[in-house]
């Protein structure tokens, strides 16, 4: 569904991404990890068009996306949620919605049922400023957010970040849900477990360069990529 | 010898010793005598508002009111009460001085943008008290200077007036350099490379930015009883906001945080009028020296934000930079 | 009393220009983080083609018109050629911008039009009417309501449709704005195309009071920003309450105090409210872009 081919990207004169290829197939749950500073955001940057990559090409099934602007990828059918959530804090919960299916604006409506389906409480604040949401109500309308553009594929950059354990187990079953009605997840996660043992697939990351990658549970299992890169836990 | 000339308050010295003397020893013009006193005149306060704009990054568009203000203060008390010149030279740096104190205790506590707004309101309010106040500025008729004195001696001729104010501005160079090599200028360069930075450092930049601002105005004050003593004459329009995006415009142009920069965006600025008057096609149009600047104004700033002081390190960094630049593919292997 | 409300009523016409000016600021700071200092000049500039098109064909309202459709594609092509290219300097830089477009548009004005003072006539000419001992004037109820109605549908458009919520969305977080597809140039063309039209609006009504002239405007320019300060640069509201209050202020000092003076003092509240409520009466923080 989404291929990246030898993808290199400059922060600067910061070398990011280093000749990063990885696919995502339609349907799947894939996780990327690695440590803070890997290039995990990178790579996000570069799907959604905010990073335009030196070489290499980014291609949305069969499409060139590569270096098309924002709202281009957006309308294809690719969201991105951003990192810390990034929600609009003076912006009612329904406005920020609403600006979620800002290329989708003719069926917004039908979208934020299906939403509220998901989150019930975001209904309840509806009419709130969203600065004032506790941070896991924010992680929630930032994923709403993200799936009222009716996205083919969702990018969610650490969902579980700063979020207490029980709402963290929550939001990743919600993402199965999610991902159970049809939508293709890619997962940017520092917490390796939990989202391993949603995910389809995996890559990991490190200062640049997909050194590993394969079945989620394979991954899962081996020890010594645990004990190498995903802190041994 | 090689030492000597790498010493930069001398090369200011020998530098200004070698420009006050060319008017005495060739034979010029009294207008092309006018336009170097001004030139050196308007390098001091570009000098002073450059240590605000290219360090403490904040914006003035009062700098011409502050100037009038010593302009006024210089003709009024020399002419008044028979202080001596270099008295009130020294007054008309230091009254300028304690308001920009004020203003800026009341403007630089907040962030970012207040300055700009409130300078350009004082500027205005400035400008009509020039006009109200004729007790002390004689208002629309305008204020006349004397001639200044100097131990008994009285700078008659613009020539040796230009010796004066170039003596002045050497001396505020040397103190400006001083100033920018001690603590405090430590503090302000690294107020300039990097606000956050600096202020992690535990730099107050409340303060840095209020003595940038201070000094901005002492400066500009001493320029403007230098231009009153020069023109023996002043009245209120001459201190308007158009005077300010001047200053402004020699800043930018010449180079931020750079005093050669200062004193070569003055010339700049002094030298348009007279080249677009030489220019035929050109002479029929009305301000046309306002649109010039605006548009050099406006290029440097997008693609020479180091100014005329640094355009060819700038090329030769920009060209260096391109090869330099890694080549992806390569980095690879 | 009588003299107290003409005050009044001069001070809310005055100050609904103000207002205009000084949601137009606000809006372009907002959305695209940059002070434009050119705001007046571009209005004066606005005015100047209300003028010629007035001695041209007579007609008011297409001299009006045809100021305003200048002022669309005058923003349009200001926030295209000197801000968009600067989209990455810093605030300071961007300001020096419009600082430099100021001579730009003032030189330009100058060379077209002359530095001449041309009398313009009012919206609306009708005879005076009066209520009790005050006299309205037709014009001043006329710029009252319209500038009224503006600010309606302005933010009636910012409140309820989506480029409004997308408008909020990008002044205050522009980058996840684009991430949720909002078309972000378009946000800035487009509020550097309103702001440009209520300054020229506010230069077109003002004409008749200053003539028209290249420094028509300074006047309006300096209060939008006393008003902009005063209801705090964080608010869409603030701005336009901001406006009429110093309308009112600026004419009642310079009929009970003094007139000479007015501006020397209308300044020192600019000065007493930066120390005092340096958000202004109804700011928030304004929250810094990431």
């Amino acid at each position: 569904m989404l291929k990246l081919e030898k993808v290199d990207a400059y922060y600067g004169y910061i070398h990011a991404l280093k000749n990063v290829s990885l696919e995502i197939k339609e349907g799947n749950i894939v996780t990327l990890l690695g440590a803070n500073g890997a290039g995990k955001t990178s790579i996000l940057k570069v799907i959604s068009g905010l990073l335009k990559p030196q070489k290499g090409n980014v291609a949305f099934n069969g499409k060139d996306l590569t270096g098309q602007s924002p709202d281009k990828v957006v309308k294809q059918g690719i969201i991105q949620s951003p990192e810390g959530r990034q929600v609009f804090p003076e912006l009612t919960v329904k406005e920020n919605l609403q600006i979620g299916a800002y290329t989708q604006s003719r069926e917004a409506n039908q979208s934020l049922e299906k939403v509220f389906h998901y989150f019930p409480r975001l209904k309840e604040r509806e009419k709130q400023d969203a600065g004032t949401l506790s941070g896991g109500e924010q992680q929630m309308l930032a994923i709403g957010r993200a799936l009222m553009a009716k996205p083919k594929l969702l990018l969610l950059d650490e969902p579980s970040l700063g979020l207490a354990p029980l709402i963290v187990k929550d939001i990743f079953s919600i993402i199965k849900e999610i991902n159970g009605q049809g939508t293709t997840v890619f997962l940017v996660e520092q917490n390796a477990n939990q989202a391993l043992s949603i995910s389809h697939y995996a890559y990991i990351l490190e200062t640049g360069k997909v050194i590993h990658h394969g079945p989620a549970a394979e991954i899962k299992n081996d020890s010594k990529i645990k004990q190498a890169y995903l802190g041994g836990h | 010898m090689k030492g000597i000339l790498q010493n930069k308050p001398f090369l200011y010295i020998l530098t200004g010793l070698i420009v006050a003397m060319i008017p005495l020893v060739t034979d010029m013009d009294r207008s092309t005598l006018t336009m170097l006193n001004l030139i050196v005149i308007y390098a001091i306060v570009a000098i002073g508002f450059n240590i605000l704009l290219g360090y403490a990054g904040q914006i003035s568009l009062g700098h011409a009111a502050f100037m009038g203000l010593g302009a006024y203060i210089s003709a009024y008390f020399t002419s008044n009460f028979e202080l001596p010149f270099l008295a009130s030279l020294l007054l008309a740096g230091v009254i300028p001085m304690v308001v920009g104190l004020i203003l800026g205790l009341v403007a630089l506590r907040l962030e970012g943008h207040y300055l700009a707004i409130a300078t350009l309101g004082f500027g205005v309010a400035l400008q009509q008290t020039f006009k109200e106040w004729i007790g002390f500025t004689n208002g629309f008729s305008g204020a006349r200077a004397v001639t200044p004195e100097i131990f008994g001696f009285a700078l008659r001729e613009r020539e040796h007036f230009f010796v004066l104010v170039v003596i002045v501005c050497v001396l505020l160079i040397l103190f400006a350099h001083n100033l920018l090599s001690s603590k405090t200028g430590r503090a302000l360069i690294a107020m300039r490379d990097s606000e956050h930075a600096a202020q992690a450092m535990g730099v107050s930049l409340f303060k840095y930015k209020l003595i940038a601002f201070a000094l901005s105005t002492f400066y500009a004050g001493i320029g403007g009883s230098l231009y009153v003593h020069l023109i023996r004459f002043t009245e209120p329009n001459q201190w308007g906001i158009d005077v300010s995006l001047n200053l402004l415009a020699m800043v930018v142009i010449g180079g931020l945080a750079s005093i050669p920069g200062s004193v070569l965006g003055a010339a700049f600025i002094v030298f348009i009028p007279e080249f677009v008057k030489d220019i035929e096609w050109l002479q029929n149009i009305k301000n046309v020296a306002s649109i010039f600047t605006g548009v050099a104004l406006v290029l440097v700033i997008l693609f020479f934000p180091y100014g005329l002081a640094r355009i060819s390190t700038q090329i030769k960094a920009s060209l260096l930079k391109r090869q330099k630049q890694p080549i992806p593919k390569e980095m690879e292997g | 009393m009588v003299e107290f409300f003409q005050n009044v009523i001069a001070g809310l016409e005055t100050g609904s220009l103000y207002a205009l000016a000084a949601l137009g600021l606000v809006l372009i700071y907002r959305t695209s983080d940059v002070i434009n200092f050119a705001q007046g000049e571009m209005a004066m500039f606005s005015s100047f083609i209300a003028f010629t098109l007035f001695q041209q064909t007579m007609s008011y309202p297409v001299a009006f018109l045809g100021a305003i459709v200048f002022a669309v594609v005058l923003g349009f092509l200001v926030e295209r050629i000197f801000i968009r290219p600067a989209s990455k300097a810093t605030l300071v830089s961007k300001m020096i911008i419009t600082l430099g477009l100021i001579m730009i548009f003032n030189g330009l004005a100058s060379a077209i039009f002359g530095i001449d003072m041309h009398p313009f006539r009012k919206a609306l000419t009708m005879d005076n009417m009066t209520i009790g001992e005050v006299i309205i004037q037709p014009n001043a109820i006329f710029i009252i309501s319209i500038t009224l109605v503006i600010m309606a549908i302005l933010f009636y458009m910012i409140k309820n449709t989506l480029m409004g919520i997308a408008i909020r969305a990008t002044a205050q977080n522009e980058t996840t704005a684009k991430l949720m597809g909002v078309p972000v140039s378009k946000v800035y063309s487009l509020s550097w195309i309103i702001a440009t039209v209520l300054g020229a609006i506010a230069g077109v009504l003002i004409a008749p009071t200053t003539n028209v002239s290249t420094t028509m405007m300074a006047e309006v320019h300096l209060k939008s920003f006393i008003a902009a300060v005063l209801g705090g640069f964080g608010s869409f509201v603030g701005p336009v309450v901001g406006g009429f209050v110093i309308g009112v202020f600026d004419n009642l000092v310079g009929y009970y105090i003094s007139l000479q003076w007015k501006t020397v003092i209308v300044y020192a509240l600019l000065i007493i409210i930066l120390i005092v409520k340096p958000t202004g009466l109804f700011g928030k923080v304004h929250r810094k872009k990431v």
